[in-house]
């Protein structure tokens, strides 16, 4: 299955069993078999013949604004449900400790893959602070504390940043980016959070129950969750090969007055090793088998069900390589 | 079996392919019964054949495909008698292939429609197997629902089945993971 990603302005549309691209100069036809997501990054223009038709081959379109901010995504209706998983899915978010023992487990996984990030470089002493961090996840009594602990933990992690990337950074900042490297960071963090949003559809998981955030979060928390364990992989990993080989520059942005944000160009560069990243193997010591990095996100929400039928505790995909 | 236990089944929407199923393996009774049917997003080949040839096979055949209840059916054909049809893509499976068909059989019978006898299919291999219901099977059958219902009564699934078989099931990924 592979991903389709639109730069160009145009008109998108059903013809017959395939979709075409139409733009002003030419006509682009793609056959659906072998899509399941398509991210699109100008203007289009669609309609709800074309939508039915993505719906009923189970593809995703997720939209970005012109600056790059994530904008939402069309998602096809569940085809997955068990009443039986959402039950204990309610049940672990509502009942405190059950919630608590999850949240940490995400803050956990995320921790050790970011240390792992770390302790490549030899950031010793940032790693010796990160493991005293994680020592207190155990610790915390609430959502809230173990959030500032994360915080802690983040702050920590994003000290090193303009070390390692030799770009300016300052401390992390989203709405909007005040630099590059965090237009960067928010960008990678959005295409992430669509992959798992996809993944999350495919199982029976309701994405909106959720532990760590709050499901209250406008978003599709679930997503967000489980994001957090596989950013320092998939994006954070990405981010620094990307600007220590030189691929991107400072002219992949553009200073708005306000903010900065990925230019097109920036953006193809970005998504292409993205999607590179996501189809590389890696062999499995449990399954025994070569994987694809981004099979690991099913495999991880698969480990969630487990825990939430109460048959295995969830233990986070931490990264080995 | 009492008609109160007949009609508690039907309740229970047993499937077809539930039946087939607790043949196979209970874990993977249970999981899918549940609606954790990984089926649709396994990228396993064998699955996605399966798919498709089940959707494609008898297209040109000019028989509609009759449901009801909970029983799919391929096709029927009407010689006097109703006969059913399953396709199937391997014999590796053919006694819990048997069984779903003699449930859909019976099922049949349970609606007064004249059926004692189906066929599955085998086109990847050419082959055909009839298959006959016969009064102990209907006995036989009724101790399969009854374990059937006592599977999906346990709050957690069977353990995983550990056998060779698991590296070609759906659910591989789910169990061993
Ligand atoms: S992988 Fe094995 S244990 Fe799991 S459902 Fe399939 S057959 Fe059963």
């Amino acid at each position: 299955m592979r991903t389709y990603y639109i730069f160009s302005s145009g008109r998108l549309r059903r013809m017959d069993n395939t979709l075409a691209l139409e733009l002003e100069t030419e006509r682009r036809v793609v056959p659906v078999e072998d899509i399941d997501h398509i991210y699109c990054f100008s203007e289009l223009d669609l309609n709800t013949r074309l939508l039915d038709f993505l719906a009923q081959k189970q593809i995703c379109l997720h939209f970005f604004n012109y600056y790059g901010h994530y904008s939402g995504s069309f998602i096809p209706r569940e085809s997955q449900l068990s009443g039986f998983l959402l039950v204990r899915q309610v049940e672990h978010y509502l009942d405190q400790a059950k919630r608590l023992e999850l949240a940490r487990t995400f803050v956990e996984g995320a921790l050790h893959n970011i240390r792992r990030n770390l302790e490549k470089r030899e950031y010793d002493d940032i790693c010796s602070k990160l493991d005293e961090i994680r020592e207190g996840i155990g610790k915390t009594a609430s959502i809230e504390e173990l959030m500032s602990l994360e915080a802690h933990a983040r702050k920590a992690y994003y000290d090193t940043w303009e070390e390692i990337t030799g770009w300016e950074f300052g401390s992390r900042s989203k709405r909007p980016p005040a630099n590059a490297l965090n237009a960067l960071i928010s960008f990678g963090n959005a295409m992430m959070y669509t992959v798992v949003l996809k993944e999350i559809y495919r199982t029976a998981l309701n994405p909106t129950i959720s532990y760590l955030h709050e499901p209250s979060e406008r978003r599709y928390s679930l997503a967000l969750d489980v994001a957090e364990i596989f950013k320092p992989v998939f994006v954070d990993r990405l981010i620094f090969r990307l600007i220590n080989l030189n691929m991107l520059k400072e002219t992949h942005f553009d200073t708005n007055v306000n903010f900065v944000y990925l230019t097109e160009g920036g953006r193809k560069v970005f998504v292409k090793e993205f999607e590179e990243t996501l189809e590389k193997t890696i062999l499995h010591r449990k399954l025994k088998r070569n994987i694809r990095y981004k099979s690991l996100v099913r495999l991880d929400l698969y480990k969630l069900i487990k825990h939430l039928l109460g048959e295995e505790k969830y233990s986070p995909m931490k990264v080995w390589w | 079996m009492n008609s109160d236990q007949v009609t508690e089944l039907r309740k229970a929407h047993i499937t077809g392919t539930m039946v087939a199923y607790y043949f196979i393996c209970h874990r993977k009774l249970w999981l899918f019964a549940k609606g954790l049917n990984l089926e649709n997003i396994s990228g396993n080949a064998d699955v996605i054949k399966g798919r498709i040839l089940h959707e494609t096979r008898f297209n040109r055949q000019n028989n509609k495909e009759v449901a009801f209840d909970t029983v799919k059916i391929d096709f029927l054909h009407y010689n006097g008698q109703v006969y059913v049809h399953e396709v199937k893509k391997s014999k590796k499976f053919e006694e819990a292939h048997t069984w779903q068909l003699k449930y859909y059989i019976y099922m049949l019978q349970e609606k007064g429609v004249n059926c004692s006898a189906g066929v599955i299919h085998y086109p990847s291999s050419m082959r055909r197997e009839e298959v006959n219901f016969t009064p102990g099977d209907r006995e036989l059958l009724m101790k399969a629902l009854a374990g059937i219902q006592a599977v999906l009564s346990k709050p957690l699934p069977e353990k995983k089945a550990g056998r060779k078989m698991c590296s070609r099931c759906a659910y591989f990924d789910f169990c061993y993971i």
